[in-house]
Formats: structure tokens, C-alpha cells, sequence
């Protein structure tokens, strides 16, 4: 990760990853390999098909990270055209993710995460609050 | 109290040197090279019974070092953390240990697994995880290792469908159960037994 702070904010957990804890479940392990959850018929490794999921949620693509009144976000995260992660927008500007099996974080930025793991931000999501 | 003693059972892996067994503070440790187990059940410090290790979760030491008296370092990584505070080396003469009780297909399923889960990218999805070079040597052993992958289901549900499926062919995870790790776990060894499979 990048040399931007971020903490962590929950142990380590089997149950549920990236895709799950950005909309907001965490009893699930969302995937597109056979037998785990996946909103969509369209159970695909390509990008778009994790932006169609997020669309399935009523998500629309926008162009900017920053906090916006009345909105919830998410970054979707690519790398060769395969989607790799989600991380969702807190109500204090920063985001969240569920690293893997790993931990929740906290983290400034959806850049943060960039690099050899994630690979880039494909697109920003919003959608209005409820 | 460290103290060396006999141990008289098997463990699921080769290796060339004769293990010592330690019992430090209130844990039953055996040392294999420099790679420390800790043993699942309670044992005396006289007495080792035999049984069957349950394999947790290798523990990487932080120093390879073995414990002296008076030293108080954590010898634990990550995941278990101990400190002994006395310690007291005894020795006695080690026994060879037996050779090992797995089958051919079981020690390898075993030695890969416990390379998966020590190696694996935690951090990224379970697409990724499953490409994992002894996951996929897992899935490449076929038919013969879906018990023992069953098995380890049963003892503590793991990200293996994707080995499962691969081999078998088959889901037998129903749409309400999807992503639910546990209850996936629970359908894949309910499909195993009804497909007689024994382990």
C-alpha cells in the first residue's frame, strides 16, 4: 500500500471479503466462483461484471471520490481487466475495505490501495442514501 | 519448565531430523527443524501419549533460537503469542519417531494445504487465493484427495469449494447458503456422505 496512513478497524475474518463488506453484509463471501454469492447471472472475473452487481444495487458511475451529502460510494477495483476489490465511502470522507481474508482498514483514499495487489480504480459508484 | 522428552506418534510430514518435544509453560510444543508445532490436546510433562496431531496452524518463531534458562523472549508468531518467563532445559535421549501413518495422498494433501494457508495472498479474493501453486497441485491430485478435503471441511470450514467443485464437478450448495462459509462447509460434507464417501 501506499505511504498514506490508515488504520485498522476489525480482526482478521474467513466469512466475508471486499465486495461483501462495501455493501454493507457481512455473513456473506461474494464471488463469482461457483457456490459463493453473486447477485447477477453474469458471474464473470471481468470488471463489468462487478460493475453490473454494484448497478444491480442502484449504483450509478460518477467521476469524483469526494463526500457528497446525501450519496454513498464505492471505488471498484481492476487490474488486466479483472475486477480485484471494493471499497466503500464513510460518512467522515475516508473509506473502508475488507483486505481478503484479512482485517477491515480504514484508508484516506481509494488510492491508498493502488498498486500490485489491487491494481487501479476503475470507477467511482454512487448511490442515494436512503 | 522446558524440559526434552520421548514422543511416540506420528506426525503428518517427513523430515530428517529426530524431533525434540518441549513443554513450555503450559504448552506441549514439538520442534521439527525450526518450525515449532503446538500440540492440540493437554499433555503431562512426563508423558507425551500417543495420538494423532491435529496440525494447527504452524507457528513461524521469531528467533530461531532454542529457549535457555532464564529467558524470557516470545517465541510465538503471529496468531499465537506466548511468553514463557523460566525456563529449564532437561535432556533425555530422543527416540526415533515412527514412520508416519498417512497414507501417500494424505500427507501430501496435508503438507499442501499447510502450505496454502501459510503462503496464500491473504489479501486478495478467493479466485486468487485458489491459484495458490499447492492449491492447484491440490485440485490436481483429482478424485482420491475430495475425503480429506471433506475432512478438513468438517473440522473447520475453509475456502476449498473451488478445489471441490473443480474436481467434482458438482455444487451442492444451495442458493440460500451461497457465500455463507459455514453452511457451504456443511452442505459439500452432507453431499460427501450422501455420495458415501468416508473419512
Amino acid at each position: 500500500m501506499g505511504n498514506t496512513s490508515y488504520k485498522v478497524t476489525s480482526g482478521p475474518s474467513k466469512e466475508y471479503n471486499c465486495i461483501a463488506w462495501a455493501a454493507g453484509d457481512t455473513a456473506r463471501w461474494w464471488s463469482n466462483v461457483p457456490g459463493y454469492w453473486w447477485p447477477t447471472t453474469n458471474r464473470s472475473s471481468f470488471v463489468k461484471s462487478l460493475v453490473d452487481v454494484f448497478a444491480g444495487m442502484s449504483y450509478e458511475i460518477c467521476d469524483s471520490t469526494s463526500l457528497e451529502e446525501g450519496f454513498e460510494k464505492v471505488a471498484l477495483y481492476e487490474k488486466a481487466g479483472l475486477w480485484t476489490h471494493v471499497s466503500r465511502q464513510l460518512v467522515n470522507g475516508h473509506w473502508t475495505s475488507k483486505l481478503g481474508l484479512k482485517e477491515d482498514i480504514e484508508h484516506e483514499s481509494p488510492e491508498v490501495l493502488v498498486g500490485d495487489l489491487y491494481g487501479t480504480v476503475h470507477c467511482i459508484m454512487r448511490k442515494r442514501q436512503i | 519448565m522446558v524440559t526434552k522428552q520421548r514422543i511416540e506418534t506420528t506426525l503428518p510430514f517427513k523430515y530428517e531430523s529426530v524431533p525434540e518435544v518441549l513443554v513450555i509453560g503450559n504448552k506441549t510444543v514439538i520442534v521439527a527443524g525450526t518450525t515449532y508445532y503446538r500440540i492440540d490436546a493437554s499433555a503431562t510433562e512426563e508423558y507425551v501419549p500417543p495420538f494423532l496431531l491435529t496440525l494447527i496452524t504452524p507457528i513461524t518463531p521469531i528467533t530461531h533460537t532454542t529457549p535457555t534458562i532464564g529467558d524470557t523472549r516470545e517465541i510465538w508468531g503471529s496468531g499465537c503469542i506466548d511468553l514463557y518467563s523460566t525456563v529449564k532445559v532437561s535432556y533425555r535421549e530422543p527416540v526415533r519417531v515412527e514412520e508416519p501413518a498417512y497414507t501417500t495422498v494424505e500427507s501430501e494433501f496435508y503438507d499442501l494445504a499447510q502450505q496454502w494457508k501459510q503462503e496464500r495472498p491473504c489479501g486478495a479474493d478467493v479466485s486468487e487465493i485458489a491459484m495458490h501453486p499447492s492449491y492447484q497441485r491440490i485440485i490436481g491430485m483429482g478424485p482420491d484427495v475430495v475425503p480429506f478435503l471433506l475432512k478438513e471441511l468438517e473440522r473447520e470450514p475453509e475456502h476449498w469449494f473451488w478445489a471441490l467443485n473443480s474436481i467434482t464437478g458438482v455444487d451442492p450448495v444451495p442458493p440460500e447458503s451461497q457465500g455463507k462459509l459455514k453452511e457451504m462447509a456443511k452442505a459439500w460434507v452432507e453431499w460427501g456422505k450422501k455420495q458415501g464417501y468416508r473419512w
